[in-house]
């Protein structure tokens, strides 16, 4: 040891790892208050979403063969230390993202008058979400040709939201086939 | 004499080498060897580990480095709009590429103290439904695990590294959970 010659180390070093609700979280996510919060629900402080059921007497239904647009699902919240872009990411069970998931020829978000989000479809760009502000957010989707609003639904495996510090960052979250 | 005396050292070397390839626990016996490492301040070892940045996220724990997500200090952050992040969120991964204050890069670094290039990465303790933490390389964004280490770190070499945290599979809980971070170092070409 003492020449310094070492073939291998192991530093076992401890870390502390609190968890939080997704509202609480870093990123915070909610269910917004608004009428398209009925698409969001929360169970033991996890956020899901649920395109599927919609409550006729609300009058939001979905309609297939169309682009539907519901505005104001989350509200996103910026509970860290820094501004970050926010974008999401759809994937299908097969692993493909973006417009490559079935059914879809365009699949986005849409945010407010003042943050714009990071599209997942168009320009794959956006506003920052400063620290401690909120912003509403919203999803778009266009189906293709015959597809039905639900079979397409049903085939999305995931959205996954991504808030990013940097360009780089987000970039590696970039849909193959940005549209 | 001297001469009988030296072959039966040797023998007895040899044989204390073959009884620990028989036992076949080679990363048993290296994790062993830790213990040699643990005596030493990260300031002054071979592998010299160092916080960086201001925010508590990582810290000089007593002469060796821990790591508290969110760091206590998180909630000074940003100066004139301080947010509170209670924690991390279940089936989310996170990337912590700096201290709170992000006012240098790096989570924490590493320099290589020895006498040959090391390849890093880090391992965890095998445990169901606990964060899985891995360390990246904060450059070039690379995960660093055992089947894909690090490049060589040469000697006298720092390079930058931060903490990616798996939760998926985690529930959110009072507790804090406790964790064992452990980084290797690995002299290149010595397995």
């Amino acid at each position: 040891m003492g020449t310094g010659a070492f073939t291998s180390v192991q530093a076992q070093r401890d870390i502390t790892i609190q968890t939080a609700g997704d509202k609480d979280a870093y990123l915070g996510i909610s269910p917004s208050s608004g009428p398209n919060g009925q698409y969001a629900s929360t169970s033991n402080g996890i956020v899901s979403l649920d395109f599927t059921s919609t409550d006729e007497s609300s009058d939001t239904g979905l309609n297939d063969e169309a682009k539907v647009n519901i505005e104001d699902v989350l509200e996103i919240t910026n509970n860290g230390t820094q501004s970050v872009y926010v974008t999401v990411m759809v994937e299908d069970s097969d692993g493909n993202t973006g417009r490559d998931v079935v059914g879809l020829t365009e699949f986005g978000i849409s945010g407010d008058d003042d943050i714009d989000f990071a599209r997942a479809a168009g320009s794959y760009d956006g506003d920052m979400l400063p620290p401690g502000e909120s912003v509403g957010m919203g999803f778009f989707f266009n189906f293709n040709g015959n597809s039905n609003f639900g079979d397409v639904v049903k085939d999305i495996n995931s959205i996954t939201l991504i808030a990013a510090a940097s360009k780089d960052e987000l970039n590696r979250f970039k849909p193959s086939q940005s549209n | 004499m001297k001469r009988r005396n030296f072959i039966a050292t040797f023998g007895a070397a040899v044989a204390s080498g073959s009884a620990v390839l028989g036992t076949g626990a080679f990363t048993s016996v290296s994790a062993e060897r830790s213990v040699s490492v643990e005596v030493g301040r990260d300031y002054e070892a071979l592998l010299k580990l160092t916080p960086r940045g201001d925010g508590r996220r990582s810290y000089d724990d007593g002469g060796t480095i821990g790591f508290d997500i969110p760091g206590p200090d998180d909630d000074d952050y940003p100066t004139g709009s301080e947010t509170d992040p209670e924690g991390l969120a279940p089936d989310s991964v996170y990337r912590f590429g700096d201290d709170a204050a992000h006012d240098e890069p790096g989570l924490f670094a590493a320099e290589n103290q020895g006498t040959q290039p090391v390849e890093l990465y880090s391992t965890q303790t095998a445990a169901a439904g606990v964060p899985e933490v891995t360390m990246y390389n904060v450059e070039n964004g690379d995960l660093l695990t055992e089947d894909s280490p690090s490049e060589p770190v040469g000697v006298g070499e720092q390079l930058l590294w931060g903490l990616e945290i798996d939760t998926h599979g985690v529930s959110v809980r009072e507790e804090e959970y406790d964790l064992t971070l452990i980084i290797n170092a690995v002299a290149t070409g010595s397995d």
